[in-house]
């Protein structure tokens, strides 16, 4: 089985990715990031069902998804923006994750970029590394939507702009 | 390059198979008790993967015989049991010699830190500085490396920490080398979680055919796979999640992968020869029971393969 299968297979609004495609035109023409637009989310990681899962859990969320197949793919944009939170994937075809991240870590620019590491390897080394390299949090898969929901909105706190008003802490 | 450009002499050979820690019990010599090390030589070019206590009698051979005064040493990771012959490498000793480190670090000099660690004080005399032969550590590349006529591609494998396999292509075959590695986490680790959504479930389900996918990509159509098959199906009941395989998990990854022929390597040192000698027994029944052309075999010390 590749991919979601057919019950599975989730809508992704045109209206993200319109959003998606003006901010990569943005960036591409050098323009700085917009400061006061809603978060921007990147996810690192080489299964396009984790890339879809995100798709679907931030759905109705006041954020901006990035999501990228690779760390090569995910490099030009990450050169020029810095997310408000960094999902990242460990093991990935063309480059571990820990090492990249700590390749980042060492560029001024993403000295501080909160990242939340996302993998299937469940061992103590890994989550030692992750920690000594600032990760915020160390989820292992498998992992709920209802987990990576409650993560964002806890370290995203302006994300829930567009949840249904029962759902948005009262203001004030 | 053609295999009939093959540089002659082209073989590989085991100095040590053992995982975790050498294991130099008679009732293990059989197989061998040296940690893991196996040197892949192609005419007069020197590849070496891993420093276990294997290559401290590698080391030994290599200077007492006309040969390359040159070697490249792949590491996996710099976990004891593929380290800890470094120290009585000789050949890093002897001013006529030239060896090159690469494993897994962002950068050279991340590389040189990993392995020189373990021979600061007070852990060992001499330090890596007295070394005495040139030594060089190899910046990553993302096309690969080359060392002579061999062609060197590495992967992250399913291991505690930042932890290679390698892909090494030599006149036209290809040698896979992953010593440590956990075969089928995700699928056992869906299976234990008890409070996921049904549709979580099915999400899963599809990473777990991805990651099925990526972790046999490294080893697809390998001539010959050299990789962990630490444990016994009992053994593996209670040591799921240290970073190592069930036999029969790496046997049958081997056949979805298409793999040639197999070698079973870091061997438990818990596992005496009898119990190796039974776990080949059973990986070969596997094997028939899938209706595989698959050739398996132990890695034992001393065995010479050729290439
Ligand atoms: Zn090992
Ligand atoms: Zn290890």
């Amino acid at each position: 089985m590749r991919g979601l299968n057919e019950a599975m297979q989730l809508p992704v609004s045109n209206a993200g990715r319109a959003r998606e495609l003006s901010d990569l035109i943005a960036t591409a023409q050098g323009q700085p990031a917009p400061g006061k637009g809603p978060p921007i989310i990147v996810v690192v990681d080489d299964s396009s069902t984790i890339r879809v899962f995100f798709e679907r859990v931030t759905r109705d969320l006041d954020v901006r998804l990035h999501t990228f197949a690779s760390v090569a793919e995910s490099l030009p944009y990450l050169a020029t923006i810095q997310p408000d939170l960094l999902f990242l994937d460990i093991l990935m075809p063309d480059k571990d994750g820990l090492t990249f991240l700590e390749e980042l870590r060492n560029r001024p620019d993403h000295a501080t970029t909160p990242v939340v590491v996302i993998s299937s390897k469940d061992y103590a080394q890994d989550r030692a590394l992750a920690r000594s390299l600032g990760v915020l949090e160390y989820v292992i898969k498998p992992m709920s939507t209802q987990t990576i929901r409650d993560l964002i909105l806890r370290l995203l706190p302006n994300s829930t702009a567009s949840l249904p008003a029962a759902g948005v802490p009262s203001a004030l | 390059m053609s295999i009939i450009d093959k540089p002659d002499p082209c073989f590989l050979r085991f100095w040590g198979v053992r995982g975790s820690y050498a294991s130099p019990f008679e009732s293990h010599l059989g197989v061998g008790g040296n940690t893991s090390c196996v040197e892949l030589r192609a005419g007069n070019s020197l590849l070496v993967c891993d420093a276990g206590t294997g290559i401290i009698p590698l080391g030994e051979h290599i200077i007492s015989n006309d040969g390359p005064r040159e070697l490249l040493v792949l590491m996996t990771h710099y976990h004891w049991d593929h380290i800890c012959g470094l120290p009585f490498f000789v050949p890093a000793f002897r001013r006529d010699w030239r060896v090159r480190f690469f494993g897994p670090g962002r950068d050279a000099q991340e590389i040189e830190r990993s392995i020189a660690a373990q021979m600061r004080a007070p852990y060992f005399p001499v330090e890596t500085e007295n070394w005495q032969a040139d030594i060089g550590y190899v910046e990553p590349q993302c096309e690969g490396l080359r060392h002579g006529p061999f062609l060197i591609r590495h992967g992250s494998v399913h291991h505690p920490g930042v932890t290679y396999g390698y892909r090494i292509t030599i006149a036209g075959r290809t040698v896979v080398y992953v010593s440590d590695n956990e075969f089928r986490f995700l699928d056992r680790s869906l299976a234990n979680a008890g409070d996921l959504s049904d549709e979580d479930h099915a999400i899963f389900r599809s990473v777990i055919s991805e990651e099925r996918m990526a972790e046999l990509a490294l080893i697809r159509d390998a001539d010959i796979l050299i990789h962990d098959a630490q444990y016994t199906e009992e053994a593996y009941i209670t040591k799921r999640g240290w970073g190592h395989s069930c036999y029969l998990d790496t046997v049958d990854a081997a056949i979805d992968a298409g793999v040639r022929l197999l070698y079973l390597f870091h061997h438990d040192p818990g596992n005496d020869d009898r119990i190796v000698e039974e776990m080949l027994v059973r990986a070969r029944a596997l094997i028939a029971e899938r209706g595989s052309s698959l050739q398996c075999e132990i890695a034992r010390e001393g065995l010479v393969v050729t290439l």
